[in-house]
């Protein structure tokens, strides 16, 4: 990596965006570490896209200051930027090759290591007899997956992808998984938002949460999921369970038809809730986990967010 | 490696270029233009009966023979169209009225095409010679008809008087006529009848036309490859590449190369035409050069102006209802083809060559007819145009920046306004 003096990816101090009354970012600031995979989670509206947006300069911030890879904003800067956008911005009529090599050499990359980097990319993603077809012809999973071989072409070194796994059924969700993994491990740093939960609470080293324009959540993923601290009870049963509601000890129950998830108060013992249980139903099933990204965000995302916690269990 | 502006240029070419519309555009356009601009002419001549029969009846007994001949020499001649055919009623011991009601009857019936009736008293100047015919707007034959009889009078009155025929067809022997038309010193075109009026119009007229289509043309597909990007959410990883500047400049370029290719594929084609027809005198390409200059500047004003409406709206149909007020603007300088064509050094015709919008279709139509505008006017006005071009093309770019990322309802004409004058 040519750019070593500072350690860290991206820097955000105090960046606050406004659309007329309405404040989309409020005073937001964190930064994100060289070499690791940073989450950025928060519900729909929060202003995700727009702090997406700002830090590729799209969107220039009324206050507070954004570096990327230790510098301000410039042309230079944005060729080693990568960019995924929440909708595909993809040019319909043209063919995918042309569409890759088009836009590795608006990033400025050098068009024959593109040319020889293509078909490994196409042949990993399963595109390779997709490269001489239009966009429009594709679906919609292999225009996401075109969508994000554009932002990897040119070799970023800071890649930022906004929802890339919306829409890709689980085998290309993993095949993506794993190519971020990879980078990461390349020494490039990779930012994304994401819904869903359980892929960020895997691969991502640290997290950060916005509600309502402001951060809500910030640091490594280990530390905000409680370390190895178990949290929450899976529970499956025969009988009336509306009472586990009310034991002591219970801060939340998740009902899902099929069994049950008790998020425990801290301090709160297993052991107890169990006994409770044995007495009132019958247990078929009765197991420990530690806290989820999903229940993390729940909690903080409030109430209002119910339409969000569906989405973020999927 | 290529610069960025450079790249979004090229494939804003080469994409349109492969589209269905490009080229039904290039293919079509000068059937259109052909269609428009030669076959009224064609029509007017070649339309209607090759010959028309007109039954005469003479009742004075002494012009007839002259009618007749001046009629088979009028149709002799070539490429006359409707020919005149001739042919002499006997009137018998039958009363006027009643041959008149028969030829009558059959006009009506389409048996002939018209009927003359010459009073007996013609000659004397007693009695109105009278014609009759179902078609009026074929006015050929009524036209040479009077002047054949007033001839054929003639000559018998002559004779009357004791002059000789000889004498007479001497008198009557036409001068030699020519028009020229006049332009700068030392330059004079001959033209004979028509083409001396029709030359300068219809040069000026295909330019303009030209002119306007290629800028309409190319405008509108700017301003869809804008909405495309805008709505298919392009510009954000575009942007995330480039400044929105380089964007801008890098299609309005690409359009402008098109604008360039159409133009060329047009004028060669039209010209190709003319040649093929017959029509080659009647164009002439001393101001190609200036077509090239007006279409860079005025696609370069319109582009921009298309661009800024294009990052504005959502979809084609939002664009519609802007796009109404320029076609208003557009539309007014096609309308006064005409009478710049008739006064071009006017004051209607200098005013409107000061106003951007308007220079490029008033200069050319100007600079086709005569007296064709000297050189300070031309400098002044294109220098006029090139400052606006460059003010658009700015305020163009101030606007598509804001724009082109915003969703929603479109802003007001006031909130536009606070754009240009900020960021």
């Amino acid at each position: 990596m040519s750019e070593s003096s500072s350690s860290r990816a991206l820097l955000l101090e105090g960046v606050t965006k406004r659309f007329g009354d309405f404040t989309a970012v409020d005073a937001l600031s964190f930064h994100v570490p060289r070499g690791c995979v940073f989450g950025f989670i928060g519900p729909n509206g929060a202003g995700k896209t727009t702090t997406i947006r700002m830090i590729l300069d799209i969107l220039r911030p009324d206050e507070g200051r954004i570096e990327a890879l230790g510098q301000a904003m410039s042309e230079e800067l944005k060729n080693r930027l990568g960019y995924l956008p929440e909708e595909h911005g993809l040019y319909k009529k043209m063919r995918v090759r042309d569409t890759l090599r088009y836009f590795a050499g608006l990033k400025g990359a050098d068009p024959r290591a593109v040319g020889r980097d293509i078909p490994t990319w196409l042949e990993r993603f399963g595109l390779a007899e997709w490269a001489d077809r239009r966009i429009e012809e594709l679906s919609k999973g292999m225009q996401q997956k075109t969508q994000f071989l554009v932002s990897v072409l040119h070799r970023p070194e800071l890649l930022v992808l906004d929802e890339p796994f919306a829409g890709l059924d689980p085998v290309n969700l993993a095949a993506l998984r794993d190519a971020i993994v990879d980078l990461k491990r390349e020494g490039r740093t990779v930012l994304f938002s994401t819904h869903v939960m359980e892929v960020a609470e895997k691969i991502c080293d640290d997290v950060l949460m916005i509600h309502r324009g402001r951060k809500v959540l910030d640091g490594p993923m280990d530390t905000i999921l409680g370390g190895q601290v178990e949290h929450v009870a899976v529970v499956a049963y025969e009988g009336d369970g509306a009472f586990i509601r009310t034991l002591p000890g219970v801060a939340a129950v998740n009902d899902y038809g099929n069994y049950v998830e008790v998020r425990l108060l801290d301090g709160a013992d297993s052991q107890d809730l169990l006994r409770a249980l044995v007495d009132r139903v019958r247990i078929l099933r009765f197991e420990m986990r530690r806290t989820t990204l999903t229940e993390v965000f729940l909690r903080l995302a409030g109430g209002d967010s119910q339409a969000e916690s569906t989405e973020s269990r999927l | 490696m290529k610069s960025k502006t450079l790249l979004v240029a090229q494939r804003e070419y080469i994409e349109t270029v492969k589209t269905k519309t490009f080229l039904i555009g290039l293919a079509l356009m000068p059937v259109f233009i052909g269609v428009s601009m030669f076959l009224p002419a064609l029509f007017i001549q070649r339309s209607g009966p090759s010959e028309v029969r007109i039954d005469v009846l003479d009742r004075s007994g002494q012009v007839y023979a002259s009618l007749e001949k001046q009629a088979a020499d009028y149709s002799a001649r070539p490429n006359v169209r409707p020919r005149i055919a001739l042919r002499q009623v006997e009137p018998g011991s039958n009363a006027t009225e009643d041959i008149q009601r028969d030829l009558e009857r059959r006009v009506r019936a389409h048996e002939i095409f018209g009927c003359l009736i010459v009073p007996e008293g013609v000659v004397e100047g007693q009695g109105t010679t009278t014609y009759a015919s179902s078609n009026l707007a074929l006015n050929e034959a009524q036209a040479n008809l009077e002047r054949w009889l007033n001839n054929a009078v003639a000559d018998v009155r002559m004779r009357e008087k004791g002059l000789d025929p000889q004498l007479v067809a001497s008198v009557r022997r036409p001068v030699a006529f020519e028009t020229e038309a006049l332009g700068k010193e030392g330059q004079k075109e001959k033209r004979q009848g028509e083409e001396a009026v029709l030359a300068p119009m219809f040069t000026s007229m295909a330019f303009v036309m030209l002119l306007f289509l290629g800028i309409m043309l190319v405008g509108q597909m700017c301003l869809n490859s804008v909405i495309e990007e805008k709505s298919n959410r392009i510009v954000e990883v575009v942007l995330a590449s480039t400044s929105p500047g380089q964007f801008m400049t890098g299609k309005i370029l690409g359009a402008g190369l098109m604008g360039l290719t159409l133009l060329a594929a047009w004028a060669g084609g039209a010209y190709a035409v003319a040649v093929w027809k017959g029509y080659a005198r009647m164009v002439s390409l001393g101001n190609l050069g200036y077509l090239v200059l007006y279409f860079i500047l005025g696609f370069m004003l319109f582009s921009s102006t298309f661009c800024a409406i294009g990052s504005v709206c959502n979809s084609v149909k939002e664009a519609q209802n802007l796009m109404g007020p320029l076609s208003l603007i557009l539309v007014v300088p096609l309308m006064m083809i005409g009478p710049i064509a008739r006064d071009p050094s006017g004051t209607l015709a200098v005013t409107m060559s000061y106003i951007p919008f308007w220079t490029p279709f008033v200069m050319m139509s100007r600079l086709a007819a005569s007296p064709r505008p000297g050189i300070p006017e031309i400098v002044l006005s294109t220098a006029v145009l090139a400052a606006g071009t460059a003010f658009v093309f700015w305020a163009a770019g101030r606007i598509f920046r804001v724009g082109v990322l915003l969703y929603g309802k479109p802003p007001r004409l006031g909130e536009i306004l606070r754009w240009i004058r900020r960021s």
